[in-house]
């Protein structure tokens, strides 16, 4: 099917009808995932958000409940909600993010509510990568510009229209009343070139990656790797797969709120005993940890590496750590047997 | 090209001091992975000292890097830097026998926020800087612009790009661009009401995200535990939804930075949201002027105001 | 903290000493009507809680 540009906003005006609709929106010269209150605020000429969209199913802070003491006991407000939701022009990249954290916040022994009841409730709409930028390298780690995997529809760019891939029945009724024109063989030829044609610049070699990873805990050149590192979290917060959480509560006098905020695994609290005891004591091993946590540890346990390969770690380091020159120098390194 | 001359200058005084032994370490900048980008580089080998370059990219303050170090090293240090060192040395934090500071006037480093805005949206694949000209290129694209437009507002305000302190001087010292240089906006703020004040910071501090890079990139953050991660007493919350905590975080962290913070930008520059932090630091720093007439970082002998009785002049 | 946008009349510097009880009672009491009038500090952080 084809949706001409200018028609985008009454699809998302007639979208916001039924459903929560998020899209890009620029501020400054950055953009974010937004709630948006009418179709034209959405932008879909952006490279890709700072911040990724898994906040829309995993909020930087979100209320779990609320509590006030009263007279006759204890009042709870559980604070699941249960809107229907778009994402809307979203990158392949970050569809896929949402299938990796699927496994952890849908899985066999843990299934997360507050996560869960707004992913099943949430379509996606994708737009695929014309151009993708020079930092991603999302071919490497299993994607790809125009990917479909995790998304519900994809858009590609063929200048002044859209081609509409629908991929699941999600996705037809998110079109339903639109009435959109087949799109025929010219506008299929267009795309196809499109897709060819979109080259990413970016790749990585996994190759024996995670049998390295898997003998070279002792090894030095963790501490070569690590040294730059600031110890902030400026890559955990910009990554889409990157899923740690702190719970807390928050009180003020008889009520308060149980809240859980995204945390890191880079901050020297993390593993803070309450002994004072700290199993990483230094950078290095947190920065061992979250390179081994998203390609060797995630593998153990789910199959799949915990990377998209968006780029957007690379972009946001205040150092320029750049994980792709990471897995060079482990590559380079060898392995250490233990 | 001034810049494959310091390149150069700094690649041989580091194997020099590598070679003689007179240092274990030299901490510098070698090549980023993006285009402006340059990033901090360890060498311990005078095999290795080709990896070390300057560039428009250097912008990270390595005084961070520098503090509580067991070995004797040696580090190139701009304007700021060596400010940073300076306040280090007198805080305790580095020994100064231990240190080779390979000084560097700085011109100043480039914002690659200023650089994004510019380009409004297309990808800068590569740059060149000749004669204070810059040249962007992109996939369909060539823009120029004059330098002066794409430097970091710390550097075209700093008042001190040329080391204080140091024991090698590469390159011809920058001319100073005097003293008391008001940030852009500056006196519009000045001129705003409390609630205008409020609002102007509520509205940059509602993008912080609480990732700390500010606090880890800045040299003067090294206490063992800071207060936004005390949890008895919680002094703030560690939600960064919080608009109104995460403004009391920065205002916080200016008081503690009082007197020591030599006004680098570092905190500004490693923010990922470009939150705008400078207001409060280099306001910080004013105040520590006109209050008690001290600029931090300037000299070794004089001591901290807040560490000294004060003498009403 | 008037660069913070904090109002000025919501800090205060006085000499009191230990014997001038009554003075400490009323400046306290006049500042704490003062600062009533200013109403919650902007710095506070919002209460926790169902809103």
């Amino acid at each position: 099917m084809l949706l001409k540009k200018d028609q985008v906003t009454n699809w998302l005006n007639k979208l916001m009808q039924t459903y929560q609709v998020f899209a890009p929106e620029k501020e400054d010269n950055s953009f974010y995932f937004r709630q948006i209150s009418s179709g034209d605020q959405a932008i879909l000429d952006y490279n890709n958000s700072s911040i990724p969209p898994k906040e829309v199913f995993f909020p930087r802070s979100e209320k779990l409940f609320c509590y006030r003491t009263e007279k006759g006991g204890v009042q709870l407000t559980e604070q699941i909600g249960e809107e229907k939701k778009v994402v809307f022009g979203i990158r392949p990249c970050d569809a896929k993010s949402f299938l990796l954290l699927d496994k952890v916040f849908n899985g066999d022994q843990y299934v997360d509510p507050y996560y869960l009841n707004k992913r099943n409730n949430t379509a996606l709409v994708g737009l695929g990568c014309n151009q993708p930028a020079a930092a991603c390298f999302c071919a490497s780690l299993g994607g790809g510009p125009f990917s479909q995997e995790g998304l519900d529809i994809l858009l590609t760019d063929i200048g002044d229209q859209y081609l509409v891939e629908v991929i699941t029945e999600r996705g037809r009724e998110l079109l339903s009343g639109m009435d959109l024109p087949v799109a025929g063989q010219e506008a299929q030829a267009a795309a196809r070139s499109v897709k060819e044609d979109a080259a990413l610049a970016s790749a990585v070699d996994l190759g024996g990656l995670k049998y390295r990873l898997d003998v070279n805990f002792e090894d030095p050149i963790w501490n070569e790797i690590a040294e730059k590192c600031l110890g902030c979290a400026a890559c955990t917060y910009s990554c889409p797969t990157c899923h740690c959480f702190d719970i807390v509560d928050e009180v003020a006098g008889k009520e308060g709120c149980r809240v859980r905020n995204w945390d890191a695994c880079m901050f020297p609290q993390f593993t803070l005993h309450g002994s004072g005891h700290n199993p990483r004591p230094t950078g290095k091993e947190r920065l061992r940890q979250r390179v081994m946590h998203k390609f060797k540890y995630f593998v153990d346990n789910y199959g799949a590496t915990a990377c998209v390969g968006c780029g957007r770690c690379i972009a946001n380091c205040p150092v320029n750590l750049d994980i792709r020159q990471v897995i060079e120098q482990i590559g380079q390194a060898g392995g250490v047997q233990q | 090209m001034f810049l494959k001359m310091l390149t150069r200058a700094i690649q041989e005084t580091a194997q020099r001091l590598l070679q003689d032994k007179e240092v274990d370490l030299v901490v510098g900048f070698a090549e980023g992975s993006l285009p402006l980008r340059n990033t901090p580089c360890f060498i311990r080998q005078p095999e290795d000292v080709q990896s070390l370059v300057w560039g428009y990219g250097c912008e990270n303050n390595l005084a961070v890097f520098l503090r509580r170090r067991p070995e004797k090293l040696a580090v190139v240090a701009k304007g700021c830097d060596s400010r940073a060192i300076v306040e280090l040395i007198k805080q305790n934090q580095i020994d100064r026998e231990k240190l080779v500071i390979i000084g560097v006037p700085c011109q100043g480093m480039i914002d690659r926020n200023k650089v994004n805005r510019l380009l409004a949206g297309r990808e800068l694949l590569s740059a060149q800087v000749n004669d204070g000209q810059v040249q962007l290129k992109g996939k369909d694209f060539l823009e120029t612009a004059p330098l002066e437009q794409l430097l970091h507002n710390s550097c075209l305000t700093c008042t001190h790009p040329n080391p204080a302190l140091y024991d090698i001087l590469l390159g011809e010292p920058v001319p100073e661009k005097g003293i008391g240089l008001e940030l852009s906006n500056e006196a519009d703020y000045d001129a705003k009401s409390p609630a205008e004040k409020q609002a102007y910071l509520q509205n940059e501090l509602s993008r912080c995200v609480r990732c700390y890079a500010c606090r880890q990139s800045c040299p003067m953050c090294f206490c063992e535990e800071c207060f936004v991660d005390c949890s008895a007493p919680e002094w703030l919350s560690k939600s960064s939804l919080n608009v109104k905590d995460n403004v009391f975080f920065q205002t916080v962290r200016a008081y503690h930075l009082a007197g020591r913070c030599v006004d680098c930008g570092a905190c500004d520059r490693a923010c990922p949201m470009g939150i705008d932090l400078r207001t409060l630091t280099h306001r910080m720093a004013k105040d520590v002027q006109e209050v008690f007439g001290y600029t931090a970082g300037v000299s070794l002998e004089e001591k901290p105001p807040l560490a000294a009785p004060i003498s009403l002049t | 903290m008037e660069t913070v946008g904090v109002e000025p009349g919501r800090f205060r510097l006085e000499w009191i000493s230990a014997s001038e009880g009554d003075r400490f009672a009323n400046l306290a009491t006049e500042f704490t009507n003062q600062l009533k009038a200013l109403g919650p500090n902007p710095l506070g952080a919002e209460k926790a809680g169902c809103s």
